[in-house]
């Protein structure tokens, strides 16, 4: 087979891999890891009126997998909201791209007819794009006020009754960071830096190599770590919905091992062409 | 007479210095946040500064008529000047081209994923020991985190051991290596033998 072909029949195979599922389930369950019962836990024991800050910081690419995880937890929370367990919860992002996902986000939550029934101001407030990354983050620490004193739409923060009493990150009773990439200046400013005065729950969603390197230097620090598609379709099952996290495990599942049998047939033949005394390349 | 550069250099290191002190002591707080907040907004600046940069540079490459780069430029020019036009001028005009335009470009970049396969099929073969054990701890990886991995218990476990121990170890390892850099380039920034954030190459 000529070379320039091999990566068109490559992906061929691989986007009729993933589409198998969806014509013939793989019939595989899901079921709940004890990392996901933990995350779904601590949302779950929030109560007396807490606050919860989430930062988005999901690209726009990433949103079909990290997105639902962003779906899934903010379901979960406003549905404490209407509890009386959650007072309310605070989105902003560090990421110029968060104020373009964050609509996808409740569109797809607008289906369930949540979002449009908490109260602006009192149960929800959006940030929009806070610049400055992790000097903003750092800064967001010690004075949340003086960092962000408008919302997104430019009302003063001492307007919105949601952020009365919050003057740095500590004063959060949770706070959630939603990554796409391998940023880790959300642990050094929000779990480590003693300026933040944290008092607060700390939990991260993000992929499983972030979570590794995360879980080198903050083992204490994060309470817990939701990944995309598996953990989160364990998420929606908890929630009781089947969402797009679910969808995609099947077809993640599929394209795994296609991915691995790639890797055996690859080696396959390198080792017959180089034990055969051919061109092994 | 204190030149351009050490003045520059002088409001670096003053910031740097107060901040650190306020960290490790308490004392100053204050003045430290009220820097961070001052970083904060000279930070949207530096976007007006990357937006002059970025348009002479363009304009250079169209006024050489460089082609075909030269239509880059010119389609490049009219799409930041419509782009930013909208939002101030037409709000639902912005929102239609995030939604339509910008949203499936970004999202049809994802296809490029794709290229993992390429990466299986050309780049990851077991020629030795080293690479045997890389692959199969990546495939054990795969499938622990599908599905699937949470029921088989050996497989669920073994994967927890490789996240936790070897590949934890490594990581560690690189991530002190790099926050000793860090530490180093800020002591040489202190002194005054880094100077790239002036923009000088040396």
């Amino acid at each position: 087979m000529k070379a320039e072909y091999e990566d068109s029949i490559i992906y061929l195979l691989g986007i009729m891999v993933a589409v198998l599922p969806l014509v013939h389930t793989l019939g595989v369950a899901i079921e709940i890891s004890p990392d996901t019962t933990e995350y779904y836990n601590y949302v779950d024991g929030l109560k007396d009126g807490a606050i919860v800050y989430v930062e988005l910081y999901t690209g726009i690419r990433g949103w079909f997998e990290q997105g639902q995880s962003d779906v899934a937890v903010l379901k979960h929370i406003i549905n404490k909201i209407h509890a009386g367990d959650v007072r309310g919860v605070v989105i902003g992002t560090t990421s110029p791209e968060g104020p373009v996902v964050l609509p996808f986000s409740l569109k797809v939550m607008a289906g369930a007819n949540v979002w449009d029934e908490l109260e602006y101001g009192t149960q929800f407030v959006w940030l929009g794009w806070i610049p400055g990354f992790e000097t903003a983050q750092a800064s967001m620490a010690q004075d949340f006020r003086g960092t962000v004193p408008t919302d997104k739409f430019g009302t003063p923060i001492d307007d919105l009754s949601l952020l009365d009493g919050i003057t740095k990150m500590g004063d959060f009773d949770m706070v959630i960071v939603s990554l796409y990439g391998g940023q880790d200046a959300y642990q050094r400013q929000w779990t480590r830096n003693p300026s933040a005065g944290r008092n607060y729950i700390f939990m991260f969603d993000c992929g499983i190599s972030h979570r590794t390197a995360a879980m080198s230097f903050y083992p204490e620090q994060i309470q817990a770590f939701m990944t995309p598609v598996r953990q989160t379709s364990e998420y929606e099952k908890l929630l009781g919905y089947k969402g797009l996290a679910t969808s995609l495990t099947e077809a993640q599942l599929a394209l795994q091992f296609f991915g691995i049998g790639l890797i055996i047939v690859a080696t396959g033949i390198y080792w017959y062409r180089r034990l055969s005394g051919g061109e092994a390349r | 007479m204190l030149k351009r550069r050490e003045v520059s250099i002088a409001i670096f290191v003053l910031s740097l210095l107060v901040i650190l002190f306020a960290e490790y002591t308490g004392v100053g707080r204050d003045v430290s946040s009220q820097i961070m907040i001052a970083v904060t907004m000279i930070v949207n600046f530096t976007l007006v500064l990357g937006f002059y940069n970025l348009f002479g540079h363009h304009i250079r490459i169209i006024n050489r008529k460089n082609m075909p780069d030269m239509y880059y430029s010119v389609i490049f020019i009219a799409t930041f000047l419509i782009y930013t036009g909208l939002q101030y001028f037409w709000p639902s005009g912005y929102d239609w081209t995030v939604s339509m335009v910008f949203t499936p470009l970004m999202m049809s970049v994802t296809m490029l994923e794709f290229t993992f396969l390429t990466m299986l099929w050309r780049g990851a073969r077991v020629r030795n020991v080293f690479a045997l054990i890389v692959i199969v701890s990546a495939a054990i990886i795969m499938i622990q985190q599908s599905i699937l991995g949470n029921q088989i218990r050996p497989l669920w476990n073994l994967g927890n051991w490789i996240l936790n121990v070897p590949n934890k170890g490594v990581t560690r390892g690189i991530t002190i290596l790099a926050g000793v850099g860090i530490v180093l380039t800020l002591v040489r920034a202190l002194l005054g033998y880094e100077r790239s954030y002036l923009g000088e190459v040396r």
